[in-house]
């Protein structure tokens, strides 16, 4: 039952989590006491434009995160007038200025928004020495300061008008709390992230509370409750495969709907229920998951992208075990690792990653698990490049959507056989052979397709999709890439007005007759651009992940038929057809 | 000290908010050992002077010198009586104000704490929650508070308002006592009987109106000064007033 605790990357978490613990709970204690939930929650999320800086001028991400937070605190005591505790409008008002000031350098200044949503949502499983270090940094100041200063919290607390006069003035006492509560959730970041911060540091205090009848009990209480919630929340995550920072939020959130149910109850009622319901849950979760058990005896491969994990499968049959880590319609650029994956790159003999800045998180997985597995990146042997983006940390020498292009593609299958059979050289021929037998279907497809691409008119064949993943594909077929929707390579970009606004009149004066949305993205936006323009927005194209399995784009081959098979008919308003009515 | 060295002293004082006075033209003194009851209806600077006496407003006009450590005791709705603290708690926060700020209350304080709540008739009460003791109680542990402070000039901010008559009648005994025991204590409030008892009365509307032994200012064009209003006189007892109802908490 306790199994999930020997692999080494779950142990890093659990000190993380059990360090944490220290400051979540006594600073939960002033967070509940002083009402400052709203902004320990805001302060967590208002360092996301020292992210953004961060990672756009490439410093360390924590001294990023902590200087946006000091300076959303500066700014919400500069609002407040030395006014601070309970002021959510001056909280609200510092936030919104953080988060725009942080979309706009995400989208406008570095074109980029890499690591940000991993940032936002942090991972337990990717826990590196230095978070560690942060973490005990922030738990011994905390335990310092509340040491020494905790009494005149308190008395702020109990009567800010009366405090001056008992030696504890509430501006200075009050800017401590607020730094050293902005210096544990910038440190708590890259373990549950800025939305799941409240978990820790809130819902543990605000479930003590409801018993503790001192402060000294609540925040002992709040201490255990939060490291108690943080353990089982980890072990959890780890029987049911879910994401570790959701499953304690999760498990935090219940344990407070215990509390005030069984506050409710009287005092004998009260331990008998909280105690058969957590060994319920506990007994539940435990006899969940148990994962594995099929092997085909052969090398252990992990793929990053749905269409890497294709290939893989095509090449290895039934000779080899595959795990891929992106499910299909999830966008690789929005990814947060679960237990089995690290688990699955821990035990695997290769990894094949698509390369670049699209699965870049996959080093870091790999590292964590302690794994030897030889990583092959099949974007660096793709025979046709496209210059990537210029600046920004999403600046990459070349466009990462390499797999469009099926020559490419045929690259990847070679390469991936090569890689098996040096694993597994008695099944060489197998790979081989399935290898040559998935080569002439990739070559058919490349031939149908720029058959039927070349019966549309090239004066038809304009396109605009939601960000810029299509260039390989254009290039190949002669297509004019008139405009992307989200104008960059990365999906995490927003376009301004601006560029909306360019977008409509190029699409009116090029006389583009369809937008493509793409299948992992919200088609809000193409929508809207479609119906200002007149243009279709009816033929939704496969980008960066292949569909679900009952869908046209389940396969490599699925998708890329699919997406011939909409552009022509969105370019000829639905006259034209490739491969059949059907797709 | 000696008993005749005044602890307070004001001359032509006038304090108030952003420049603009609250109060003005305030010149009193006050003794070691004396209770002082200050009159005034609400909004007429009784809570501003207060603030200048604890040294957090600053004069604007005129001189004041306090040679006393100064306690001050808030209404107790002020505090937050949901908070999980105890009567010790409370009680210890005197502590802090001695205390260099990084210092934490040690046993020897939370001793002295424990003894100043003995002294105001709390003994065995020093783990009750301070939101489920009476309103009289809290009182006393806010007055135990300044004790712990070592304050030789109590201020009390309408120390009576929702006190029922037994227990304001034993908070007025624990005031003599405080007196007695050489501390000096100012209780604002709109009780005139009991400030009948007091040794001086201050009357304050914005400006002072008098300050005396209480037989000499609690004359009805003084009160009528005071509070602007209409005072009515008991009718069977000839000397002894009674504000209108919406000045006044607790008549008697």
């Amino acid at each position: 039952m306790l199994d999930p605790f020997t692999l080494p990357f779950v142990q890093r978490g659990l000190v993380e989590i059990l360090i944490l613990s220290v400051p979540a709970g006594l600073l939960g204690t002033w967070i509940v006491l002083r009402e400052l939930a709203f902004f320990s929650h805001a302060v967590g999320t208002a360092a996301f434009p020292g992210l953004v800086l961060a990672a756009g001028l490439g410093f360390s991400a924590p001294l990023g995160a902590f200087g946006a937070a000091i300076a959303f605190t500066c700014l919400m005591l500069a609002l407040g007038r030395g006014r601070v505790a309970g002021e959510d409008a001056t909280t609200a008002l510092a936030l919104v200025a953080c988060l725009a000031l942080g979309v706009i350098l995400a989208s406008d200044v570095f074109h980029s928004g890499s690591d940000i949503e991993t940032l936002l949502f942090g991972s337990l499983l990717l826990i590196s020495s230095q978070d560690i270090v942060v973490a005990a940094i922030a738990a011994a100041a905390v335990v310092t300061a509340a040491g020494m200063v905790g009494r005149r919290w308190l008395a702020v607390g109990f009567d800010p008008d009366t405090a001056r006069n008992l030696g504890s003035p509430p501006l200075p006492l009050d800017a401590g709390l607020l730094v050293l509560i902005a210096l544990s959730a910038t440190a708590a970041l890259s373990a549950v992230g800025a939305i799941l911060v409240s978990a820790l540091f809130v819902l543990p205090a605000a479930t003590a509370r409801l018993f503790a009848s001192r402060v000294a009990t609540l925040q002992i209480a709040s201490v255990g409750l939060a490291a108690a919630e943080g353990v089982i929340g980890l072990w959890a995550s780890v029987k049911t495969n879910a994401p570790p920072g959701a499953t304690i939020a999760v498990v935090a959130g219940g344990g407070f709907a215990v509390g005030t149910i069984t506050r409710l109850l009287g005092p004998r009622l009260r331990l008998a229920v909280a105690a058969t319901t957590t060994l319920a849950v506990v007994l539940a979760i435990a006899g969940c998951g148990g994962s594995g058990g099929r092997s085909s005896g052969g090398p252990k491969v992990v793929a990053t992208t749905t269409q890497i994990g294709d290939f893989v499968r095509e090449v290895g049959g039934s000779a080899v075990d595959v795990d891929q880590v992106l499910q299909p319609n999830t966008d690789p650029h929005e990814y947060e690792p679960r237990p089995s994956d690290i688990e699955n790159a821990a035990g695997a003999g290769i990894v094949f990653a698509s390369g670049d800045n699209l699965d870049s998180w996959i080093g870091k997985v790999v590292d964590e698990s302690g794994s030897g597995a030889t990583v092959v990146d099949l974007g660096a042997d793709a025979p046709v490049k496209l210059p990537g983006e210029a600046s920004g940390p999403e600046a990459s020498r070349y466009d990462p959507h390499w797999w469009h292009d099926p020559r490419n593609a045929e690259a990847a299958v070679r390469t991936i056989a090569e890689h098996l059979s040096h694993a597994d050289p008695s099944h060489a021929a197998t790979f081989h052979r399935n290898a040559s037998r998935y080569l002439a279907k990739l070559r058919d497809l490349d031939h149908r397709i720029a058959a039927c691409m070349a019966s549309v008119p090239l004066a038809l064949r304009k396109l605009v999709t939601d960000h810029d993943a299509f260039n390989y594909f254009a290039e190949r077929y002669g297509i004019d890439v008139v405009g992307a929707v989200i104008p960059s390579q990365t999906t995490q970009a927003q376009p301004s007005a601006q560029a909306v606004a360019n977008l409509v009149d190029l699409i009116r004066r090029e006389h583009v007759k369809a937008v493509f949305p793409e299948s992992s993205i919200n088609p809000k936006l193409a929508e809207t651009i479609a119906n200002e323009t007149g243009a279709s927005s009816d033929y939704t194209l496969y980008g960066d992940t292949l569909g679900p399995s009952d869908s046209p784009g389940a396969t490599y081959v699925g998708m890329e038929r699919a997406n011939a098979q909409a552009m022509v008919r969105g370019f000829t308003g639905g006259a034209r057809s490739c491969f059949g009515s059907g797709q | 000290m000696s008993s005749s060295a005044p602890l307070v002293e004001a001359r032509e004082l006038a304090a108030g908010y952003n420049g603009r006075a609250a109060i003005e033209n305030l010149t009193f003194t006050i003794t070691q050992g004396e209770r002082v009851a200050l009159l005034g209806p609400n909004g007429g600077g009784k809570t501003t002077l207060l603030r200048v006496l604890l040294g957090e407003l600053d004069p604007l006009a005129g001189s004041l010198r306090v040679a006393a450590r100064r306690g001050v005791v808030p209404q107790t709705e002020r505090s937050r009586l949901d908070y999980p603290v105890s009567a010790l708690d409370v009680a210890v926060m005197g502590t802090l104000a001695r205390l260099p700020w990084w210092r934490r209350p040690a046993r020897s304080e939370r001793e002295a704490a424990r003894e100043a709540l003995e002294a105001v008739g709390l003994d065995g009460f020093e783990h009750a929650t301070f939101g489920e003791l009476s309103g009289g109680q809290r009182q006393r542990v806010l007055i135990a508070r300044g004790l712990v402070q070592e304050a030789e000039l109590l201020l009390l901010d309408e120390p009576f308002t929702g006190l029922d008559a037994t227990s304001a009648a034993g908070l007025e005994e624990l005031i003599a006592d405080l007196a007695a025991s050489g501390r000096s204590v100012i209780v604002a409030g709109h009780d005139l009987q009991q400030a009948h008892r007091m040794d001086r009365v201050l009357c304050v509307n914005h400006r002072q109106i008098a300050f005396g032994k209480p037989s000499a200012v609690l004359d009805l064009p003084t009160l009528e000064a005071t509070y602007g209003g209409t005072i009515v006189e008991l009718p069977d007892q000839p000397g002894r007033l009674i504000l209108p109802p919406h000045h006044h908490e607790h008549a008697t």
